[in-house]
């Protein structure tokens, strides 16, 4: 039961699709190919605006889900890299040996082994959580998997800064929601106001199990070293 | 009693497939919590550092206790995401049905009313004070 003890009568909404003819990755051409890939990413990078303009928001959700997964592990690839690397550095300055090195490494592995599958279900998650603060916060006009969509191309996009050393997983977390509000705003059709609240509200909240995550990472670097 | 329309959307096989594989992970990782245990013994930073704890805290101890069936030390740790492992143990069964033909998917609404909204603030806020006074002490 809703408000006001009323009955309520749960109806579908037509999903129309308009005039959104599909991010590049989406169209016939290019396609799910390279080139595909390589416009579909410029356009969100650089105009996402635009970009979420063009996003289909029906039909099979296979062209975001698969564009998220390469670019996540793409970008995963490179960041264990950079950690890799950092590490390796670390480990050199500080006298560090090479069991301790290829342990932490081993452990690089297994992450990026798993990383699709993380990638996938973290998007769901960050998914559920926009579409539940859109709710919160006045209503989301769209189904959740056009949100999904919106994750999945804005997270994608903004995995190509993991090919960044140093700093890059910063500049793609701020990129990624930054996109994803423009994101919000143009597929669900919300004030830029709310989509940004949806976003950033989750963020803060999180924020703590990021300082956390951070915390882990570092201490987990530092046991490496001798 | 007058009826009222509320327009809302069918979750998609794929959508209801992804759910259940969240759900199916985060029990997979609470269930292995003893392997990584000892690794990963982390305090709240906002707790460590203000004195206070965030709204997550507790919630991984909450959700592994409930994987072992201590609901009511989970409960202590952190009531909502206590409630959350719970859900996400029951909501297995229910992806199955609803994958396997059996059970319609559940519909998710183009809008909260007041009352909904409030409710889930309140919740959420009650459960963030039941902490501040549980860790904060």
């Amino acid at each position: 039961m809703d408000d006001g003890g009323e009955d309520v009568v749960p109806v579908d909404i037509e999903r129309p699709e308009g005039l959104r003819v599909g991010v590049p990755w989406e169209r016939p051409t290019p396609g799910m190919s390279f080139a595909g890939l390589v416009q579909t990413t410029r356009l969100l990078l650089f105009t996402p605006t635009d970009a979420f303009g063009l996003m289909r928001v029906n039909g099979t959700m296979t062209a975001p889900l698969v564009y998220l997964v390469v670019l996540g592990t793409v970008g995963t690839f490179f960041g264990l890299l950079w950690q890799s690397w950092a590490r390796a550095m670390l480990g050199s300055v500080a006298g560090g040996n090479l069991q301790t090195l290829a342990v932490a490494n081993s452990y690089g592995v297994m992450s990026f082994v798993i990383a699709p599958f993380v990638i996938l279900l973290m998007a769901v998650v960050a998914t559920a959580v926009h579409h539940l603060f859109l709710l919160l916060l006045g209503g989301a006009p769209r189904p959740p998997d056009v949100t999904m969509r919106v994750v999945c191309y804005a997270w994608g996009a903004s995995y190509v800064w993991m090919l960044i050393p140093a700093c890059g997983g910063l500049v793609a977390t701020v990129w990624g929601a930054a996109m994803t509000i423009a994101g919000l705003r143009q597929a669900q059709g919300v004030p830029g106001g709310r989509a940004a609240a949806a976003v950033v509200v989750p963020y803060l909240i999180a924020l703590c199990g990021l300082l956390a995550l951070w915390t882990v990472m570092a201490t987990t670097m530092l046991d490496s070293l001798p | 009693m007058r009826s009222r329309s509320v327009a809302g959307y069918r979750l998609g096989s794929v959508e209801i497939a992804l759910v259940g594989a969240v759900a199916l992970a985060g029990i997979a990782v609470a269930r292995s919590h003893a392997l990584w245990r000892d690794r990963f013994q982390v305090v709240c930073p906002a707790w460590a550092v203000l004195g206070v704890p965030c709204p997550t805290c507790g919630a991984t101890r909450a959700v592994v206790a409930v994987m072992q069936g201590e609901l009511s030390v989970a409960l202590a740790w952190n009531p909502l995401a206590a409630l959350l492992g719970v859900g996400a143990v029951i909501s297995v069964p229910f992806v199955a049905l609803v994958l396997g033909g059996r059970m319609t998917a559940p519909r998710v609404p183009t809008s909260l009313g007041t009352v909904s909204r409030t409710a889930i603030i309140a919740v959420f806020v009650a459960n963030w004070l039941y902490l501040l006074r549980y860790f904060g002490g």
